[in-house]
């Protein structure tokens, strides 16, 4: 068995309007996993993104990362931050939140110039990925002016520069024409081959079915209503037409 | 596209050498703090006292706030009456958090601006001290004194409004001009939706960043930041109007909310026209 890179023990959230956007939620996250967050809209993906991420705070349960009990204090330590963000990235639904530099090299670089890669060796990245990802007639264009795939694209090229070991992706596929949504779902494929833990967040049943190897099924009273491999769950249709998702 | 080459440096191992740094400055962790909290109160609903009142009798009640501190010549009443600006907000900690960041932008701005006031260039007077050869007035003091007192009282009083009152009523109910509604309608919508983006901004801002804010080399981000998000309010004001224009809107408001003057209503208004009738008959 494989080291777990995160563990989710009885996690709930509220967003303080009385209901729990995630509730009694368990599971852990190994390395090398390819995890599908599988549910309705309204389930609470998002929010379990976000708090794998440690963006928010559960109110009830703890999550453990890299074999350390978070909460906003371990993450405010610059230590255990830097370690964390170094590891783990968050590809956001809406790009336009995510990215925020005045070019598009600003956002490839961005994390990469963070942590503390040489100028050299980020340039030689960038150069690369732009060619990989078909960015590099981009370079110096304002993000926010890009095509939603082009912003997709330019995000997940941002993430993966400086190769984390854990991908978090909040519906990868959102407003993708059919080229990019290809692109994207094979290149993901592709890098978890390599050994990135992927952990994305979707209602689609194909795209659990070409990257996932496992996963986590969340139901519309946001809690876990199963964990299983792909195949187990994706073939039992029945619990998908429970769940709203066929 | 999707016959990519793997990136040749994604299996080579890495050397990094950490920059690590132990938090941001004061006014960049309140940059921060600034766009949490404002994102995060979009998503509570506030039920105190205050917040419970019709905004058109706390506009009025204001509006005379306003203008007894702008002409109250006594040291006492103004003192009296900053106190007195701050009583609601006991009532309501939303607006308490909401408030905060415009609080401490002000008062920063504040401590830049006073002291100039009260050197004897500015204010001549009594010189009581000197720093740097600088005389410093008793009448400049006192002059900086009153210009805080009625500057905040003014502040706490309109941000209470502003931090206790839906922005759908503050523009529906208030008996504006309907072109001047119009405007606060499409305001309103944008604002609401801005909240919700710039959560996601701040958590993306976070999430990317290994290392707090705080070094020369990061401070601009706070500035391409808060432009992208005045960029993106400026396309997100033009696809809400073409929204509403697409769906049928025919520049018609909800309509205003019945004026409520119940228990809550009268004690509130008793007790503030009661506040400023003594200020102004015990201290001329």
């Amino acid at each position: 068995m494989s080291e777990p890179l995160i563990v989710l023990d009885n996690v709930s959230f509220s967003y303080g309007n009385g209901e729990w956007a995630v509730e009694d939620v368990s599971f852990s996250i190994e390395k090398g996993d390819s995890i599908a967050l599988l549910g309705a809209n309204g389930s609470g993906k998002s929010t379990l993104i976000k708090l794998i991420d440690g963006l928010i705070f559960p109110q009830k349960g703890n999550i453990t990362a890299f074999e350390v009990k978070t909460d906003e204090k371990v993450f405010n330590a610059p230590q255990f931050r830097y370690r964390f963000r170094k590891e783990v990235s968050l590809l956001f639904q809406n790009c336009d939140a995510q990215l925020f530099c005045e070019k598009v090299e600003d956002e490839l670089t961005f994390t990469s110039f963070q942590i503390g890669l040489k100028e050299e060796e980020i340039k030689r990245r960038v150069e690369e990925i732009a060619n990989i990802f078909n960015l590099k007639h981009l370079l110096n264009k304002a993000p926010y002016t890009l095509s939603e795939g082009e912003k997709k694209r330019v995000a997940l090229a941002s993430l993966l520069l400086h190769k984390p070991t854990l991908l978090l992706l909040d519906e990868p596929t959102a407003h993708l024409d059919a080229r990019n949504l290809n692109f994207v779902s094979t290149l993901l494929k592709q890098f978890h081959k390599k050994g990135l833990t992927l952990v994305f967040a979707t209602h689609e049943i194909w795209l659990a079915r070409k990257i996932s190897t496992k996963v986590v099924l969340l139901s519309e009273n946001h809690r876990v209503a199963k964990i299983g491999t792909t195949e187990e769950i994706t073939n039992d249709t029945e619990l998908l037409k429970e769940e709203n998702l066929i | 596209m999707s016959n990519f080459s793997f990136p040749s440096w994604y299996e080579e191992s890495e050397s990094l050498t950490p920059k690590i740094r132990r938090g941001g400055k004061l006014l960049e962790k309140n940059a921060e703090k600034f766009l949490k909290t404002i994102s995060h109160l979009s998503n509570r609903i506030d039920t105190s006292l205050v917040s419970e009142i019709d905004i058109r009798i706390k506009s009025l009640l204001i509006l005379i706030a306003v203008i007894f501190i702008t002409f109250a010549k006594s040291f006492y009443s103004l003192f009296f009456a900053f106190l007195f600006s701050l009583i609601p907000y006991f009532f309501s900690k939303n607006a308490i958090k909401k408030i905060y960041p415009f609080f401490l932008g002000s008062l920063v701005f504040f401590f830049f601006v006073a002291p100039i006031a009260t050197t004897e260039f500015i204010t001549k007077g009594e010189v009581i001290f000197k720093i740097f050869k600088v005389g410093i007035t008793k009448e400049g003091i006192i002059t900086v004194s009153r210009l805080f007192l009625r500057s905040f009282s003014t502040l706490f009083l309109v941000l209470l409004l502003a931090s206790t009152t839906p922005l759908s009523r503050l523009s529906g109910d208030m008996p504006f001009p309907s072109s001047l509604k119009v405007i606060f309608t499409i305001m309103h919508l944008n604002i609401r939706k801005m909240l919700v983006f710039s959560y996601d901004s701040y958590l993306s801002r976070i999430s990317r960043s290994p290392i707090f804010l705080g070094s020369n080399s990061n401070r601009k981000y706070i500035g391409f930041f808060l432009s992208k998000l005045f960029k993106n309010s400026l396309k997100t004001s033009e696809e809400i109007h073409f929204a509403l224009v697409s769906r049928g809107w025919q520049r018609k408001l909800p309509p205003k909310a019945p004026l409520k003057f119940g228990l809550k209503e009268f004690v509130f208004t008793a007790f503030f026209i009661s506040f400023y009738l003594f200020m102004v008959f015990a201290f001329k």
